[in-house]
């Protein structure tokens, strides 16, 4: 068999799908776009309810609370309520990071 | 088989906006090929034909990461060899299908006399490509059925250049092999 004849041959050899194969191959991505699950992470609501609920426990620890015992740990000193402050604000910027990150993920997925 | 470049670019920046008509039409115009070079690997049509949908939705998905380096239809048919292959290694008794299904059709193809109707060639041909290798079959179609160059070849399948220069003439040898098996004095109706 020469090439031309081999090019012959081989032009009778292509092959058809079946009718609906456009149909269904749609109908199985749409199944698998609804299908996708959710990204799990917390609610924005959520989110800010904890980090309320985290301000005024600290809010109240620091302004309305005099836990003595706490000066009488060494590595706190009499200090503690500078200390108390430190923590304060290193849960506001935790708080405020996480809601940053929050927003960043939601708009990449939405993006997407 | 040469299809303007810039229109796959149009509905591919069109799919990726979401857009699945755009995608509907990048499906119609590619899975024909796609579907006979992932049978030249299988060598079952069903087979191929999951295949062939298994490496659109994966297509789909992996739209994003189509840079445009290289030409729509090169990176989809990798994906749809890829798939094949992967497909075919899943598949422990297709030799033995093969071989069965083979075996009943060339008891028909020697006792009929009759001139071969162009469907019967299309069958023939189907089936000589089918008893020859994976890679002989894809390597041949490729090049004579969808005149692809070697380069081009290379590109889509990952061989080397001497590999695919080897099967293609061991493919050619191979399927007239075939082809007299299973039509006998016959083949000179087809050559």
């Amino acid at each position: 068999m020469n090439e031309d004849q081999a090019k012959e041959l081989l032009k009778k050899s292509a092959l058809k799908t079946t009718a609906n194969f456009t149909d269904r191959l749609m109908e199985q991505l749409e199944a698998k776009s609804a299908a996708q699950v959710q990204p799990n992470f917390p609610s924005i609501t959520g989110t800010f309810v904890l980090l309320a609920g985290v301000l005024l426990l600290v809010s109240f620890i620091l302004f309305y609370t005099d836990f003595k015992f706490l000066a009488e740990i060494k590595v706190m000193g009499n200090a503690y309520h500078t200390k108390f402050f430190v923590i304060f604000l290193f849960l506001v910027l935790l708080g405020a990071n996480h809601l940053l990150k929050l927003q960043h993920r939601s708009k990449s997925l939405f993006n997407n | 088989m040469s299809r303007n470049e810039a229109i796959d670019i149009k509905l591919v920046n069109r799919s990726k906006a979401g857009d699945t008509s755009a995608f509907r039409d990048l499906v119609n115009a590619y899975k024909d090929v796609s579907l006979t070079l992932a049978c030249s690997v299988l060598k079952d049509t069903n087979l191929a034909e999951d295949a062939v949908q298994t490496a659109f939705i994966k297509v789909f998905e992996k739209l994003n990461t189509f840079r445009q380096d290289s030409k729509f239809s090169t990176w989809l048919y990798r994906i749809v060899i890829h798939t094949a292959y992967n497909l075919l290694k899943q598949q422990k008794n297709h030799v033995q299908m093969d071989v069965l299904a083979g075996s009943a059709i060339e008891a028909n193809g020697k006792t009929d006399t009759k001139a071969l109707t162009e469907q019967d060639q299309k069958k023939y041909i189907h089936l000589a490509l089918n008893k020859i290798k994976p890679d002989e079959a894809l390597i041949l179609r490729l090049f004579y059925l969808y005149e692809h160059t070697i380069v081009e070849i290379q590109e889509v399948t990952g061989f080397s250049k001497s590999k695919i220069k080897v099967d293609l003439h061991r493919g050619r040898k191979n399927m007239e092999l075939q082809l007299q098996k299973l039509l006998g004095n016959e083949i000179t109706q087809l050559l």
